[in-house]
């Protein structure tokens, strides 16, 4: 029998206030994947065990890091008065301060004490006075981290999880009534795209069969992208909520949450958050005791970047090669299996709860003209502070450079690289005047996208770094469209060129062409791949002619290797012999009392220079250099071949009923038997 | 756990069926069972999912999780994402290959390992970083990932 919202949210009451308000002092762990990188799990399990043996009267768990993952690992302690404290970084060193701090013996705040979460104690400073906080105005998107653990429903329903869902149920809201809510709030896609989240509904809304189905796309591929992984791990249930709403708005039956596998904690804790919700009737058929019903489940992606674009993902679910296609048809006229598809972003499905709560004209209160409410942005690149902020639109640049300490080791700032491979990279003299607002980089030939924001400074030569980003897309195009993978092979042969000291005069030109060629893809990956490329050109004229024409690379750390080379610039250095034995190549020799650096099979690594640095140099003279044309092989008779291909050269025995997937033309030929 | 015993694969993958979404989930299964995506799996998959091999084939070999060959004992993970790639990542990649002998993606014998691709994961404060056999060794450089590597090929 399912039990109404009441029950269920008087009984996740009852457990929420003895979580945060406990009998003794608990100590949490901030869990997630950063934290979990950092060695949260050593430290944890040490103080486990000292707790044990020592027998303290104190508690553990498990939440969600703030965000400020620059001082991972994060611990929070809930103290029995309801006082929360963050902690961080912790390290094994701290175990015996917190059980202290936690059974109240410190007289002074520890100095790893970030701030106080939720309390009223004068000695330790709220979190919202922290540097790194400066820029938030308030946390919606990630009201809950921190203050919930991510495994536990109740913990969510008891912080009015699920009430928005219970409230349209009760004022009977229509479908067009929740999406004129969600348009008025002016909600745009957070995938990228900005596309009004509302008027998509309608598109599916309208749509007549029997399955509907509404996807969330978690596959959030873009490298130095990680808003949508902090969701996952950190509120899993808003995201449901948001595709139950979503449901309820465009009478899809039943969906999908696509994750990427990079995110296995993000899996799990969807996947529990999924089971937990079933069984409490929030799921599944007749939805808190309403006739609404609506199945949910998690498709794992398998490392395909172009599986976020819809069409890929679509193709993915039904158990094919995640290639995009050409639209028309659009999801909601043909999506999975054919069906009527509504595809949106995890970010964008997580706003949905607050704004059937709150009403839309809260939402509105943080934004700009152009687009509202806050975003979440992953702030990582040459910076001293990498981390999560919740940001309304309209954010300097500038200031969110400054709440992360600027530039590291006190270099220039050189270029932003802003949400992910397709969506551009700009200097700072222009990145450097623009606020956080779509248009604002569209007009200079860029995009904001789903919220990475990578600052980099002079160490890294634009040449070099669009050789990797070239690479990249290169790597990841799905090999439809001609004009995609061989655009791509093109554009990165001749970065790679470049790169190795033989850029060509004519090598603009054919990067223009190129690029406009791209544009006749298939999909936004093929035609937004030569964005880096063309703000290059355009915006960094200098490095291009300098490593194209002079010759010289400006890069330190990220540099071109063919217009670079080594030299020894004190023969005396002791830290030479340290150098001379870590190279990986043994092109260091010591001949006669003298070191030499042989720059023919020196691969660039760095290591020698990490080693001595005072002693040798990296220097760019204009000329190209020398340097091995692959990797070199030095135990090369022990490799074992790779190749998958020759897994199935057998002719296979199996005869199958096949049901052939793949796009609709072909649906003729659904049973065949081969 | 090499024994790809039909009976054995069939009971991993009792939940799946056609037409349902489940082909992905099936060769993640499989993978994580025994490693590897065999030619025995490929066929069983394609009998119980009523696709033909080649459409199992094909749709597996376009993504970059599965292998088709036993995995090696270390696989090394390096980072691709771009605030790893800022501090030194292709020389802390270059640097081990040069050590290994070997290319990204290829797998030695002996030492039975490989460096391959992988994607950032948002955990940019650790950059640069590699994963081994899934745990991170971050803040990483050129010098420590030559020494991590000298010690897999010492160790054999
Ligand atoms: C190559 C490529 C990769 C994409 N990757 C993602 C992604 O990882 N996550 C995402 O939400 N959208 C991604 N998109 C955008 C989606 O196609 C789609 O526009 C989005 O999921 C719609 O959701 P929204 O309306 O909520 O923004 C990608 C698009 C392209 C062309
Ligand atoms: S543009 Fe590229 S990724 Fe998109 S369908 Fe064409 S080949 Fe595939
Ligand atoms: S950069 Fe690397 S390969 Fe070149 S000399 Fe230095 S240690 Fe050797
Ligand atoms: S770039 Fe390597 S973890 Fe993000």
């Amino acid at each position: 029998m399912q039990q109404d919202y009441y029950t269920l949210r008087a009984q996740a009451d009852i457990e929420y206030s003895i979580w945060s308000q406990p009998e003794k002092p608990r100590i949490d762990f901030a869990y997630d994947t950063s934290s979990i990188a950092s060695g949260t799990e050593e430290i944890m399990n040490k103080l486990n065990e000292k707790l044990i043996n020592e027998n303290h009267q104190i508690e553990t768990g498990v939440v969600a890091g703030y965000g400020l993952q620059y001082l991972n690992p994060l611990v929070q302690i809930t103290f029995t008065d309801g006082t929360t404290v963050l902690y961080g970084p912790v390290t094994s060193d701290n175990i015996d301060d917190l059980i202290n701090e936690a059974l109240g013996n410190n007289r002074n705040p520890l100095d790893i004490t970030i701030g106080m979460l939720h309390g009223n104690r004068n000695d330790i400073p709220t979190i919202d006075k922290h540097s790194f906080l400066q820029l938030e105005e308030e946390r919606r998107l990630t009201r809950n981290l921190g203050f919930i653990d991510p495994d536990l429903i109740n913990h969510y329903i008891a912080r009015d999880g699920y009430l928005a869902v219970n409230s349209i149920f009760e004022k009977k809201l229509t479908d067009e009534e929740i999406r004129k809510e969600i348009s008025d709030s002016g909600l745009a896609g957070r995938g990228g795209a900005f596309f009004p989240t509302g008027v998509k509904w309608g598109f599916l809304s309208s749509a007549s069969t029997e399955d509907k189905y509404l996807v969330c796309n978690a596959d959030e591929g873009d490298p130095g992208s990680w808003v949508n992984r902090i969701l996952m791990e950190g509120d899993p249930h808003s995201i449901i909520e948001g595709m139950i709403i979503g449901a309820l708005g465009t009478f899809a039956n039943k969906g999908y949450i696509y994750i990427r596998s990079e995110y296995p904690l993000a899996i799990s804790r969807m996947q529990k958050a999924i089971d937990d919700a079933y069984s409490l009737g929030i799921l599944g058929q007749n939805i808190l005791r309403s006739n609404f019903s609506f199945d949910l489940r998690i498709i794992k992606g398998a490392g395909a970047y172009v599986c976020g674009e819809e069409t890929g993902l679509i193709a993915s679910i039904q158990d094919s090669r995640g290639m995009p296609r050409i639209k028309p048809p659009f999801p909601a006229n043909s999506g999975v299996f054919f069906n009527p598809t509504n595809v949106n972003n995890v970010e964008s499905f997580a706003s949905i709860p607050m704004i059937m709560r709150n009403g839309s004209n809260w939402y509105k209160e943080y934004g700009v003209e152009s687009i509202s409410g806050t975003k979440l942005f992953s702030i990582s690149g040459d910076v001293k502070k990498a981390g999560i902020m919740e940001l309304p639109w309209g954010v300097k640049i500038t200031d969110v450079l400054e709440t992360c300490g600027g530039i590291s080791n006190n270099k220039p700032f050189k270029a932003l690289q802003a949400g992910g491979p397709l969506a551009g990279y700009l200097p700072s003299s222009i990145a450097g005047t623009l606020e956080l607002e779509p248009n604002q980089f569209k007009e200079h030939g860029a995009l904001v996208g789903s919220g990475g924001l990578v600052f980099i400074s002079d160490s890294a030569c634009s040449i070099q770094l669009n050789l990797l980003f070239s690479q990249f897309v290169e790597d990841e195009s799905c090999g439809r469209c001609t004009t995609c993978h061989g655009g791509n092979q093109r554009m990165t042969e001749i970065f790679r060129r470049i790169s190795r000291g033989n850029g060509r005069i004519e090598d603009k030109a054919n990067l223009d062409i190129i690029g406009n060629t791209l544009l006749y893809s298939n999909c936004v990956h093929g035609q937004a791949s030569p964005t880096i490329m063309k703000n290059t050109v355009s915006h960094f004229a200098d490095d291009y002619e300098d490593c194209v024409i002079n010759k010289k690379c400006s890069g330190d750390v990220c540099s071109c290797p063919g217009l670079t080379k080594l030299i020894i610039v004190d023969q005396f250095d002791k830290k030479l012999d340290e150098a001379m034995n870590i190279c990986p190549t043994g092109m260091i020799k010591k001949i006669n009392g003298k070191y030499t650096i042989n720059m023919k099979d020196c691969i660039r690594c760095g290591a020698c220079i990490e080693l001595a640095p005072e002693a040798i140099k990296k220097v760019s003279d204009g000329t190209t250099q020398e340097m091995p044309e692959f990797i070199p092989r030095i135990f090369s008779e022990n490799h074992k071949s790779l190749t998958p291909h020759s897994v199935l050269i057998e002719p296979s025995s199996i005869t199958t009923n096949v049901l052939v997937r793949g796009e609709k033309s072909l649906s003729g030929m659904e049973n065949m038997t081969i | 756990m090499n024994n790809y015993d039909k009976n054995n694969i069939l009971n991993l993958l009792d939940s799946v069926s056609p037409d349902n979404a489940d082909l992905l989930e099936t060769l993640h299964i499989i993978q994580e069972h025994f490693g590897y995506l065999s030619k025995e799996a490929l066929e069983i998959v394609s009998e119980l999912l009523s696709l033909s091999v080649a459409h199992v084939y094909g749709t597996a070999t376009y993504y970059a999780d599965f292998r088709f060959v036993p995995p090696p004992e270390t696989i090394i993970g390096w980072c691709s994402g771009p605030a790893c790639l800022l501090k030194n990542g292709v020389g802390i990649r270059d640097a081990m290959l040069a050590v290994f002998g070997t290319e990204l993606g290829e797998q030695l014998d002996n030492p039975s390992v490989e460096v391959c691709m992988a994607q950032c994961n948002g955990t940019c404060e650790q950059a640069p970083q590699i994963w081994v056999n899934n745990k991170v060794v971050g803040k990483l450089t050129a010098a420590k990932a030559i020494e991590l590597a000298r010690s897999i090929k010492e160790d054999i």
